[in-house]
């Protein structure tokens, strides 16, 4: 392959670069050709590091670098990640992509972690012939946006979808009200729940990201008498509602989505609640036990649903890799061809693609907490 | 076809030249024009469906906004399920329509920002007016109220975030205008200078065309004048363009040419009319003697055909002799196979007689030999007398001595008497011996006679085998004498069939050649009596000619005194 001069770029951006970068976008675009031979390879990952669920994924991530960087065909395939913090804002995760795409060192992109980075970077991707593996972006809206986009985390709509019949027939609840973060991630996951739902929805209404006062929502509630609430949001403001919940002594089963799998470190108010997480510590899969003992001994956590995709999406690209070697191309067509009989096993389970880079027969683990942990529910699919 | 400058001296070249560059400015400025318009085109098409599309979705989110607003109020008064409704849906509406906005190629930055912006207000709207219903279900009135108008709070920045978008969408609309008219406007100043290029090329040419056809023009209508009016001294050497040399130096060499030409007439009128002169006379002779000649011609044919009866009768005589020699041939041929078989029986013949007369040979010697063994068998039968003649001596001796014997016997008595027996006894045996000698010279003289005998026959058929030997050489002889006339009598026959057969042939070609001959006498005739007509017609010929030298004086005299009257 051919090096071509390309204009070398800081690795940290600032917000003031980024405004600048955004006016001279097509300027970056000029002047670079793929990886020159000798030049060191990179993975891009982007997330927002500095939010509880963005720091879990990057220790996911970081744990498989450690461990990649410890293997004796590394040297084969040395690699060296560009990490971009794009603050889950869609406007800063498109310059990262842009600056990824521009890199000729950057052989595949690693997340973005939320559903609104993807989708915002998912057209320069798309432009840029770039791959990029989202962790836990779970919107429908993600869903064949671009063939060089895949994801290693169902979609909400499977994930709502599963998570309605749970509630009808495995809990048996058929009055449900709705409370879902204002955002495409929360309005993805609770349109797919209620359009499943077999029973009452009650109500559904929007709350802020990140809020804290739940005092009229709950009180509201109370008059209602659901069986059962619904909440498709984060434990941002997942802890906030349940301290609330718990005050007023509801009854009603708490039903969560996987933004809700970090809400068990708040052991008594979440005893109970039921999650549906794309991943749980508890399996008794071998290879599951051997990721949390790892984790807990690097980083004294439990690991979650975040931590297990940001290690699955990082190990399934450095396996590309090695497979066919640094060439964006060849990496997108090599996660394309994967099917039933060549998925590669993760902890989050066996994974390959169907044409919409959605991955197939994945789906969320049922888990309740019970003390502090994701249980997996018995007879739950 | 090639162009150069030189060609530029020409008024076809200027014309092609100028031409070729209109033409060339002509092309350019449709394709030009052409390719502005299609540009233009599909640039006004995709930048009206663009602006279309976008400016539709900017008014339902507008739309959408406000519905939700206005119901997101309303339900707050009236708590009614169909509000209620509304606000939710519309509120999805927006966030739907804000991200289709999202997903469009060609959004600025600004453009992004507010329709993020847009996103993150309807949020919060909803969520604020969300919670206000819920406090105004819950009947806590105040609350509903205070929270509402923090509701009412993010309205006014969110509508000037969707007036803001409306702004950008307008001003892209103009942007696009402006880039749009700006491009028109260049490209139509670039046509027009083209065709004002074109257009000053083309009076550039028209005038430089009609000066460099005018001037030339008029001088050379001056010439031509001249030379109508006689004068073929006229001559134009002005300087003028390629085409107009050309003609002029044309005119030129006419005006040279017809002097020369008109000196020459006014010599040759005169030589004409002295030649008139003498062949009008000539003519007449010519008349006579064609006439003359027309009368011998008459007779040539007429002989001619006498000719041709002639030659028409010898040819039946040689079909005569060739049927004859015909004939001679055949009977040739037939006496030279006779002479041929006479040849050759004769030949078989004097084969056979040669082998007799070898026989005869043989006869000969041996008849010579039995007459000479014959001599030799009378001479042994004279031997065989004389020795019997000597025998019937001894006998006759003998005989007396046996009677001695017995008379002495007889005297000796008795004891003669044996002996007397033994006498008797060899008297007995004389006797005998003597008879045996009698009858051996009977025998013998017999013998002798006959050998006698046959040696005179053997001496006559020797005579005869030679007479035989000799009849034999006269026949060979006469067969020699037959075969050798066989042969000449063959070869001559052989020579009369040849000379037959030339005859025939000498015949049949003498036929052929008499054939054409014959028509060739006739052709002969035609052509005597062809000759005849054409020289009665030469004669008339010669008469018109005669006529028409007559008028040619007449005309070259005319024409001397036409050339005396033109300026040279």
């Amino acid at each position: 392959m051919a090096t071509t001069p390309c204009r070398i770029l800081p690795s940290v951006v600032s917000p003031s670069l980024v405004r600048k970068l955004l006016s001279v976008g097509a300027l970056i675009l000029i002047g670079c050709g793929g990886p020159g031979s000798g030049t060191v390879v990179r993975f891009g990952a982007a997330g927002p590091w500095n939010e509880a669920y963005g720091a879990m994924n990057r220790r996911g991530m970081e744990l498989a670098f450690d461990q990649i960087k410890g293997r004796p065909d590394y040297a084969n395939h040395p690699i060296e990640i560009d990490w971009q913090n794009d603050e889950a804002d869609g406007q800063k995760a498109a310059t990262i992509a842009r600056l990824f795409v521009t890199d000729p060192t950057v052989v595949a992109v690693i997340g973005h972690v939320n559903s609104g980075t993807e989708v915002a970077a998912a057209k320069v991707y798309d432009a840029g012939h770039l791959v990029s593996v989202a962790t836990t972006a779970t919107s429908p809206a993600l869903t064949g946006i671009s063939p060089w986009v895949f994801r290693v985390i169902s979609s909400d709509s499977m994930n709502g979808l599963q998570m309605a019949h749970f509630a009808g027939t495995q809990l048996g609840k058929h009055r449900a009200a709705v409370l879902y973060e204002n955002n495409a991630y929360g309005r993805g996951l609770a349109d797919a729940f209620r359009r499943n739902f077999n029973g009452t929805i009650l109500s559904f209404d929007p709350i802020a990201e990140g809020a804290q006062n739940f005092e009229p929502y709950v009180s509201y509630l109370k008059a209602e008498n659901p069986d059962l609430v619904f909440v498709a949001g984060t434990d941002a403001s997942g802890i906030a509602f349940v301290k609330e919940f718990r005050r007023q002594q509801l009854t009603a089963t708490l039903l969560g989505g996987d933004g809700w799998t970090g809400l068990s470190v708040d052991t008594a108010a979440a005893e109970g609640i039921y999650v549906g997480a794309p991943f749980s510590a508890e399996a008794p899969d071998p290879g599951v036990q051997k990721f949390v003992q790892e984790f807990r001994a690097k980083y004294g956590l439990t690991p979650d649903g975040n931590a297990a995709l940001g290690y699955d999406a990082t190990n399934l690209l450095y396996y590309a890799l090695t497979k066919v070697g640094p060439d964006r191309t060849k990496i997108r067509d090599f996660l394309a061809g994967l099917d039933e009989s060549s998925a590669w096993k993760g902890v989050t389970g066996n994974i390959h693609f169907g044409a919409s880079g959605d991955p197939i027969g994945k789906s969320v683990v049922m888990t309740v907490i019970h003390k502090g942990a994701l249980k997996v529910v018995e007879g739950a699919q | 076809m090639k162009f150069s400058l030189r060609d530029l001296g020409t008024i076809r070249g200027r014309l092609w030249g100028g031409f070729g560059v209109l033409v060339l400015l002509l092309v350019i400025a449709g394709a030009v024009s052409r390719s502005s318009m299609v540009t233009l085109a599909n640039t006004m098409s995709s930048t009206l469906t663009s602006v279309q599309d976008e400016s539709r979705l900017a008014s339902q989110l507008s739309g959408a906004v406000a519905q939700t607003i206005e119901a997101g109020a309303q339900y707050l008064e009236g708590r009614d399920t169909a509000s209620e409704r509304v606000f939710r849906e519309q509120g999805w509406t927006a966030h739907s329509i804000q991200r289709q906005m999202n997903d469009r190629s060609g959004q600025t930055a600004e453009e992004i920002g507010v329709l993020a912006a847009i996103d993150t207000k309807l949020s919060d709207l909803e969520v604020k007016y969300a919670l206000a219903h819920r406090l105004a279900d819950l009947g806590r009135g105040a609350d509903a109220h205070a929270q509402a108008a923090k509701a009412r709070a993010v309205v006014d920045p969110l509508l000037s975030n969707i007036n803001r978008l409306a702004q950008l969408k307008s001003q892209k609309v103009t942007a696009a205008s402006a880039e749009l008219a700006s491009e028109t406007k260049h490209r139509a100043t670039l046509m027009l200078g083209l065709i004002g290029l074109a257009l000053i090329i083309g009076v550039g040419v028209v005038v430089l065309t009609v000066g460099s056809v005018g001037r030339p023009l008029d001088a050379l209508v001056t010439q031509a004048e001249r030379l109508s009016r006689g004068d073929l001294t006229a001559r134009t050497t002005a300087a003028m363009p390629g085409e107009f040399r050309i003609l002029a130096d044309a005119m030129n060499r006419t005006g040279d040419s017809l002097s020369r030409i008109v000196s020459a007439a006014a010599r040759t009128a005169e030589n004409v009319s002295s030649s008139a002169h003498q062949l009008s006379s000539v003519s007449e002779e010519i008349a006579v003697s064609a006439s003359h000649m027309a009368n011998a011609m008459s007779e040539v044919s007429h002989g001619a055909e006498t000719q041709v009866l002639q030659i028409r009768n010898v040819d039946e005589t040689l079909t005569r002799v060739r049927n004859t020699s015909s004939e001679v041939k055949a009977r040739a041929d037939e006496v030279q196979s006779l002479a041929a078989e006479i040849e050759h029986s004769a030949s078989d013949k004097r084969i056979e007689i040669e082998h007799a007369l070898g026989i005869l040979a043989d006869v000969k010697t041996s008849v010579e030999q039995a007459a000479s063994e014959v001599a030799a068998l009378t001479s042994a039968a004279a031997d065989i007398t004389r020795f019997v003649q000597a025998v019937s001596q001894i006998a006759e001796q003998t005989n007396l001595l046996a009677l001695n014997a017995a008379i002495e016997a007889a005297r000796a008595g008795d004891a003669g008497r044996g002996f007397a027996v033994v006498a008797d006894e060899v008297r007995k045996l004389a006797e005998q011996s003597q008879k045996a000698a009698q009858d051996v010279v009977q025998m013998t003289g017999l013998v002798t006679m006959r050998v006698t005998t046959s040696a005179r026959a053997m001496e006559s058929g020797a005579s005869r085998v030679v007479e035989i030997e000799r009849l034999s050489r006269d026949i060979d002889e006469a067969l020699r004498v037959i075969t050798a006339a066989a042969s000449r009598t063959k070869a001559a026959a052989s020579g009369v069939s040849a000379a037959a057969e030339t005859t025939v042939g000498a015949a049949t070609s003498a036929a052929g050649s008499l054939d054409t001959i014959s028509k060739t006498a006739e052709n002969h005739a035609a052509a005597a009596q062809e000759v005849n007509a054409s020289t009665q017609e030469q004669s008339a010929a010669c008469e018109e000619m005669t006529s028409a030298s007559n008028v040619l004086l007449n005309e070259s005299n005319q024409l001397r005194e036409l050339v005396g009257g033109l300026k040279t």
